[in-house]
């Protein structure tokens, strides 16, 4: 006999065991979708009722601040808020601070939403994207005092050549910011959003973020200098049933129930392992 | 169907290859590490020079001369790597530093602390949510009052205690949360494999 008692191996299952279990079951599931129902949660319904109550024509500043990283979480939180955007006459103005936000909008808008197409939306009347500007928090700052720095978008057509930004001067020409952010602390994160935008100017700010950053924005949310807090895991399939527009967030959902079951699991299992050996050790 | 599109591919490979370090590292795992670095940091490179280009040189092109100051300032960054003149570095730097803490330091006490003491001590619409925030700030608060050795002893101490199971829930919902988004990135790959490449999703 090795002399391994059940809750010595229970509590060292190899890892690639459990990966293993894990790939094949996500797989699975997402082939097989259970159909497992969805509850609009508050939050969610908030921010769509954000943009809801927005008048038509009203001014959008859209932030990209995520990356290929963030993308499985983000994006399809970002395609759904952007459809319900084009879905109503709104003006939709898409900035980033991020290096890889460019590569993102021409993903997500361009190949994705085709809100040309998919919305008859014109681009430069209706929406239009600025591209990649330096400078963080800086940058976030002046264009808080003069939109017009931006100066020319990513195609290189001058900002007075573009009409959706006709009247759009600063922060007080916002009806609304929307940022998705992947960042906590670092270039475009929501607490440079709240103290170059919000607190200064009490600009409306909508935060849609990473789920493990909810615990570190919430302050500001409960505080009111968020108007709308959501995490991009659970609530872009929300948000997807809202807007009518079912994608990845819808087909993640099983997936993710069954990979949080499979942790609560190994939780519980590694609990039962760690007492029955303390009782064994005891007697 | 699985795809035909040879960039599909390519990004499915990559994914294989970096997943595959979850069962063990593997030369194809550094070979795609290395790759992904290297793609990043060209990326960042070429997208900084263009911001140069069209917010520094253009505009001095243009004839706004002004813009030169930024730029001679930003390249004095450079002068770190010069063993006689890397002491100009300090001024590059000091421009940044000053930059950034005269903007935080403009809204940062506002922000972070005057709202959030607000909050903290007043009740709101939902009442019973601000007793909950007033008790778990004042006991957490009282959790590391160590000059206080008092507060530790006695009765009193189930305060500080209470704090420190407060903290240990928000630990709890900020792991729960990481994991979440954890499983959603792999989530994502996942979908990317199957539907994209491989066609086997709806």
């Amino acid at each position: 006999m090795s002399g391994k008692s059940v809750f010595d191996r229970l509590e060292s299952i190899p890892r690639e065991i459990i990966y293993a279990i894990l790939l094949v079951g996500l797989c699975y599931v997402l082939v097989n979708p259970i159909g497992l129902p969805i509850k609009v949660t508050g939050e969610t319904r908030e921010l769509y009722d954000l943009i809801e109550g927005l008048p038509e024509g009203s001014v959008v500043l859209v932030d990209i601040a995520f990356g290929a990283g963030g993308m499985p979480e983000l994006g399809p939180a970002f395609t759904a808020v952007m459809h319900h955007m084009f879905q109503r006459n709104l003006r939709v103005i898409v900035i980033t601070l991020y290096t890889e936000g460019p590569q993102m909008y021409n993903i997500l808008v361009d190949g994705k939403i085709k809100p040309d197409t998919t919305y008859g939306k014109t681009y430069g009347t209706d929406y239009c994207f600025f591209g990649y500007n330096a400078g963080g928090v800086t940058t976030m700052a002046e264009l808080a005092r003069n939109m017009r720095v931006l100066g020319t978008d990513y195609r290189g057509t001058s900002l007075d050549q573009l009409s959706v930004m006709d009247g759009v001067e600063d922060y007080s020409d916002i009806d609304l910011v929307i940022t998705f952010t992947t960042s906590s602390g670092g270039i475009s994160s929501p607490a440079d959003w709240v103290q170059q935008w919000a607190t200064p100017y009490g600009a409306p700010l909508a935060c849609v973020v990473l789920k493990m950053m909810t615990p570190t924005v919430s302050p500001y949310y409960g505080t009111g200098q968020v108007d709308a807090l959501i995490p991009g895991a659970g609530a872009s399939a929300e948000y997807e049933l809202l807007v009518n527009r079912p994608d990845e967030g819808l087909a993640s959902t099983d997936a993710l129930s069954f990979a949080h079951l499979l942790v609560v699991a190994l939780v519980v299992l590694g609990n039962i392992a760690f007492l029955g050996k303390g009782g064994a050790q005891r007697a | 169907m699985i795809s035909s599109d040879i960039s599909i591919w390519i990004a499915a490979f990559f994914t294989i290859t970096i997943m595959s370090y979850a069962f063990r590292d593997n030369p194809l795992f550094k070979f795609a590490e290395r790759t992904f670095i290297a793609a990043v940091i060209g990326h960042a490179v070429v997208m900084g020079v263009n911001s140069l280009r069209q917010f520094g040189f253009d505009k001095v092109q243009a004839g706004n001369i002004a813009y030169i100051v930024p730029i001679v300032v930003g390249i004095t960054i450079f002068s770190r790597y010069h063993p006689k003149y890397y002491w100009l570095s300090r001024y590059g730097m000091a421009a940044l530093v000053g930059i950034g803490v005269g903007l935080e330091l403009r809204t940062v006490p506002q922000a972070n602390i005057v709202s959030q003491l607000i909050k903290a001590i007043t009740l709101g619409d939902n009442v019973l949510m601000g007793i909950f925030t007033a008790m778990t700030t004042f006991t957490v608060i009282l959790h590391f009052t160590f000059t206080v050795r008092k507060v530790h002893e006695g009765p009193q101490s189930v305060l500080p205690q209470i704090g420190r199971y407060l903290m240990l829930i928000a630990f709890g919902a900020a792991f729960g949360n990481t994991v979440m988004t954890r499983m959603n990135l792999l989530v994502g790959r996942l979908i990317f494999l199957l539907r994209d490449w491989l066609g086997l999703m709806a």
